[in-house]
């Protein structure tokens, strides 16, 4: 019995053996042709295929007779070496013996079948056959043991030697390699015993590079090439390759596939790295390669041949350097349609041999009724790097909305990585200006993000990678989460901000978080501490979650913070001369209410505070620049006081406010004005400039009555007041504007669109919400989900 | 580095050990009590290692007194390199840069030749 099983099995393996075989041989006769045409990694997708062929029985998805035609008590063993299998109903009128004898026969007919589609007919006679098979079935475990041991046993005598040798990097080299990694950092590792820089290790993978000088420029080459390796998780492709190996062991050309397939690994990381340098780069990188080579001299011992070999595949991969170039569509449609026709090679091919079952001795007949159209898919999947990918959000699943962009992505430097951290859980990074975490039905308790690794304006970059979040329960289930700028607070503290958007849209909010809470009763209190022992402290109030209080404990304590009576921020002034900041946005406050303190930063201004309720505003504007005294203003028709401008270069003019608002500061003035003892200054409340916009020139106005707002330049109106809400385009850092951009986010009713400072417009007004615009992307909501928009191509 | 056999190791050691120049005599004393070698066998595997040029004679003192050329750490290191490369294909495991990189002086005057002539330019890194 267990002979039948084995000889089934071991049946499924020459066919798979053949396919394979077959289409790998397709493959190095079209090398020529391909070589030089497709994309590095389309070739390398396509040995990938050849792979797939050899390790899942398409061709033998549908001929197998046996599982449900014998009743054989260990039945349920079979799908394990058979995938799926159809619903093919096979009857025998023979005994089990008869059977395993007449099997032997037929799975060797079928192997020379098989061979004989490879367009080999050989006339061997059948018993030849069964008598090789019989004893090819008793071998064949042992062949894929002893192979397979001797992989696993050869490579941990290898990793034993080598690594006992490793000696940690400096912070100095680690850095760098942080600096380019998104994600989890391997360690980096210098070892006299290494004779090029490598990648070793399944479950926690470190670059091993031979201990020697580096330059900054040849260490960030050759991280770039391991890095590469490891997100595209060539080792465990190695693994696999080497797996299939042991399977195929009686396979003279698995070790010529084997061998293709990493050629093909390498030229495709090169090719991944250097998409992004520009010449300098790459010749940076090949004379890298070289010098790489060069470090360990040949002992003279080893062949000239092999060395002709090796230095044949420098070679190319040089020659794939220079000679590389951007792939056009074409390219890529191209591949595209080889590898699909690569794929479909192998399928039919399962299906040919299948058809040539069907004319043995054994009668199957199909139930017409179940004829599974579960067809595997034989397509690979596709490279991270081609489809535009979907940065939604979503805390359950049916949530989560795919947003095609509306703009095409640059993914040439975004580079999506992709961590599963559970069956459910799971989410994507983004390189670039900002990230998207994104997961899927994810307990509200416990959830866990990572944050994502950005770059500065400046391009210099940081990492950020790895913190996690817990216990964000404030989040509501589609609340878009996305991590901000890395910021520092007075040049020393790093720290990440997170937005979160609730399902509504409406709410927007920056937080720092961690698990601690004070007291019982009090507002969840997020607590962000860094390893050298200063904190920054974050107040944040979830039933009215539009407020946040950030401060470094070291200068500022935020007390508490409460929307509806925004009680005054306890400031510690321990050492003002530092910066810190504190930034409160309200946003279900009139935007004109919006305040703003800062201590250190912007030393001369003080808090205000407001009562929604009551409108009571405390809190004293210090304006330490010796400028002009606040100039009272009144609007009799809105009933609006105000202090109308404290002149260009202030950025406070706190606007009209009602009566009720304006508190202490004017209440001399306001006592003399109801009494006939104060000329009131009326002013036209209607044309309220609220900030500098753009070269100092461009402003924006607002009505005031109307809730309408505007785009000025040198006090000139270039837009009407047309726009219902406005957001300007910034580039922020340390959540500080540090550019505003001629273009803005604006609504008209309900739809968002992109206009520029002259009103033309960029983007149609066509989607639900557009946020955190600046100078390349933007976070746009669209059919329900959040999205990022990718205006860079649309900006000239 | 060529191969230090089991017996000349034994030499090695005590070079090694003494951290200062031996005389044939010297190193010949401690073998005779240990390992029962005679001195003519002391001598020849001395001989052998000063061919190999593992040891050399310290030649300022009257009778030839012998210093390792090679530290034993050399050594190991060494051993560990030629275990490694008896595990050719767990080397396959790990993903190195490139294979092998056992190219000669010529093949890598070749190779910057040809790679920086298509890119243009002289042929140092540029760093």
């Amino acid at each position: 019995m267990t002979i039948v099983i084995m000889s089934d099995v071991v049946r499924v393996i020459i066919i798979m053996s053949v396919s394979g075989s077959i289409i790998a041989a397709a493959l190095f006769l079209l090398k020529p042709l391909t070589r030089n045409r497709l994309p590095k990694f389309t070739q390398y997708y396509l040995w990938l295929v050849v792979l797939f062929t050899l390790i899942v029985p398409v061709s033998q998805i549908i001929v197998l007779p046996s599982n449900q035609a014998l009743p054989l008590p260990n039945n349920a063993e079979a799908p394990a070496f058979v995938p799926i299998i159809s619903d093919t109903v096979t009857r025998f009128a023979i005994t089990q013996t008869e059977y395993a004898q007449r099997s032997a026969i037929q799975h060797a007919s079928q192997g020379v079948q098989a061979t004989a589609s490879a367009g080999t007919p050989q006339p061997v006679s059948q018993s030849t056959i069964s008598l090789f098979m019989t004893y090819f079935v008793l071998i064949y475990p042992f062949g894929v043991l002893l192979l397979g041991l001797w992989f696993v046993a050869s490579y941990l005598m290898y990793y034993g030697i080598l690594c006992r040798r490793n000696i940690a990097a400096g912070p100095g080299y680690q850095d760098v390699l942080n600096q380019m990694c998104s994600g989890p950092v391997p360690r980096l590792y210098f070892n006299p015993l290494a004779a090029t820089p490598m990648l070793l290790g399944i479950f926690k993978p470190k670059i091993i590079l031979p201990d020697r000088d580096y330059t900054h420029g040849q260490l960030a080459a050759i991280l770039a090439h391991e890095l590469t390796h490891l997100r595209r998780k060539d080792i465990l492709i190695k693994w696999l390759t080497l797996a299939i190996s042991a399977i195929h062991w009686f396979n003279p050309l698995m070790w010529l596939i084997r061998r293709e397939i990493d050629r093909a690994c390498e030229l495709a990381c090169d090719e991944a790295v250097i998409q992004n340098l520009d010449p300098a780069g790459k010749k940076i990188y090949g004379n890298t390669l070289i010098s790489v080579s060069a470090a360990t001299k040949a002992p003279r011992a080893i062949a000239s041949a092999m060395m002709c070999e090796d230095k044949k595949n420098l070679k190319e991969r040089l020659g794939a350097i220079m000679h590389s170039k951007s792939h056009t569509k074409l390219a890529v449609i191209f591949s595209a349609v080889v590898l699909l026709l690569t794929a479909c090679g192998a399928l039919t091919l399962g299906l040919g041999s299948q058809e040539e079952n069907t004319t043995t001795e054994i009668t199957a007949t199909t139930p017409p009724e179940t004829q599974p159209s579960a067809q595997p898919t034989v397509e690979p999947t596709p490279p991270p790097q081609g489809d535009p990918i979907i940065y939604i959000t979503s805390m359950n699943t049916e949530h989560l909305a795919s947003f095609s962009a509306i703009h095409e992505f640059d993914f040439l430097g975004a580079y999506a990585s992709y961590y599963e951290l559970d069956d459910d859980d799971w989410f994507f990074t983004l390189d670039g200006e900002w990230g998207v975490v994104i997961w899927a039905d994810i307990p509200l308790r416990g959830l866990q993000a990572i944050a994502l690794n950005n770059h500065d304006t400046d391009g210099s970059s940081y990492v950020n990678a790895g913190h996690v979040f817990y216990e964000l329960d404030i989040l509501q289930p589609g609340t878009l989460f996305f991590i901000n700028r890395f910021v520092t607070i007075g040049g020393v503290l790093p720290w990440e901000g997170i937005s979160f958007i609730d399902p509504s849209g409406a709410r927007r909010y920056f937080s720092i978080v961690s698990d601690r809470r004070g007291d019982p009763g009090d507002p969840p209190f997020f607590l962000f501490e860094f390893e050298d022992g200063s904190d920054i402290w974050g107040l944040h109030t979830p039933n009215t979650p539009t407020h946040l209080g950030l401060a470094s404990a070291d200068y500022l304590y935020a007390s508490r913070i409460d929307l509806n009576t925004v009680a005054r921020q306890t400031i510690t002034t321990a050492n003002q001369s530092q910066d810190s900041l504190v930034w409160v946005v309200q946003p279900t406050l009139p935007h004109q209410t919006i305040t703003l303190c800062n201590c250190g930063q912007f030393r001369d201004q003080d808090w205000y505070v407001i009562d929604r309720e009551t409108g009571q505003r405390t809190g004293y504007p210090h304006l330490g620049h010796g400028g002009p005294p606040p100039m009272p203003a009144y609007d009799a028709e809105l009933g609006l006081f105000g202090t109308p401008g404290y002149g260009p270069g202030y950025h406070n003019l706190y606007g009209m406010h009602p009566r009720s608002e304006i508190g202490e500061i004017f209440s001399d003035w306001y006592y003399n004005l109801t009494r006939g003892l104060t000329a009131v200054q009326l002013v036209d409340s209607t044309r309220r400039i609220t900030w500098d916009w753009y070269e100092g020139a461009w402003d924006l106005a607002e009505d005031a009555r109307l809730g309408l707002y505007a785009i000025m330049y040198n006090h000139q109106f270039t837009t009407a007041f047309a726009f219902h809400d406005i957001r300007i385009a910034r580039i922020l850092n340390n959540f500080e504007t540090v550019q505003t951009l001629p273009f803005a986010a604006v609504r008209i009713d309900d739809l968002w669109g992109v206009v520029d400072i002259n009103g033309n417009i960029i983007i149609p007004y066509m989607f639900d919400d557009l946020t955190f615009i600046n100078e390349r992307t933007a976070f746009a909501k669209f059919n329900g989900a959040y999205g990022i928009l990718d205006i860079s191509g649309n900006l000239g | 580095m060529d191969k230090i056999s089991s017996a000349e190791h034994e030499i090695m050691k005590i070079l090694w050990r003494e951290q200062r120049p031996l005389k044939v005599a010297e190193i010949s004393a401690e073998l005779e009590q240990k390992k029962a070698w005679n001195k003519s066998t002391t001598g020849t595997l001395v001989t052998r290692l000063r061919d190999k040029g593992i040891i050399e004679p310290a030649e300022r003192y009257g009778v030839a007194r012998y210093i390792p050329l090679v530290t034993e750490d050399e050594y190991i290191l060494a051993q560990e390199q030629s275990l490694l490369s008896k595990f050719g294909s767990a080397k396959k495991l790990a993903i190195a840069m490139v294979r092998n990189g056992h190219l000669s002086d010529a093949d890598i005057d070749d190779l910057r030749n040809y790679f920086n002539a298509g890119m243009g330019g002289d042929n140092r890194d540029n760093e």
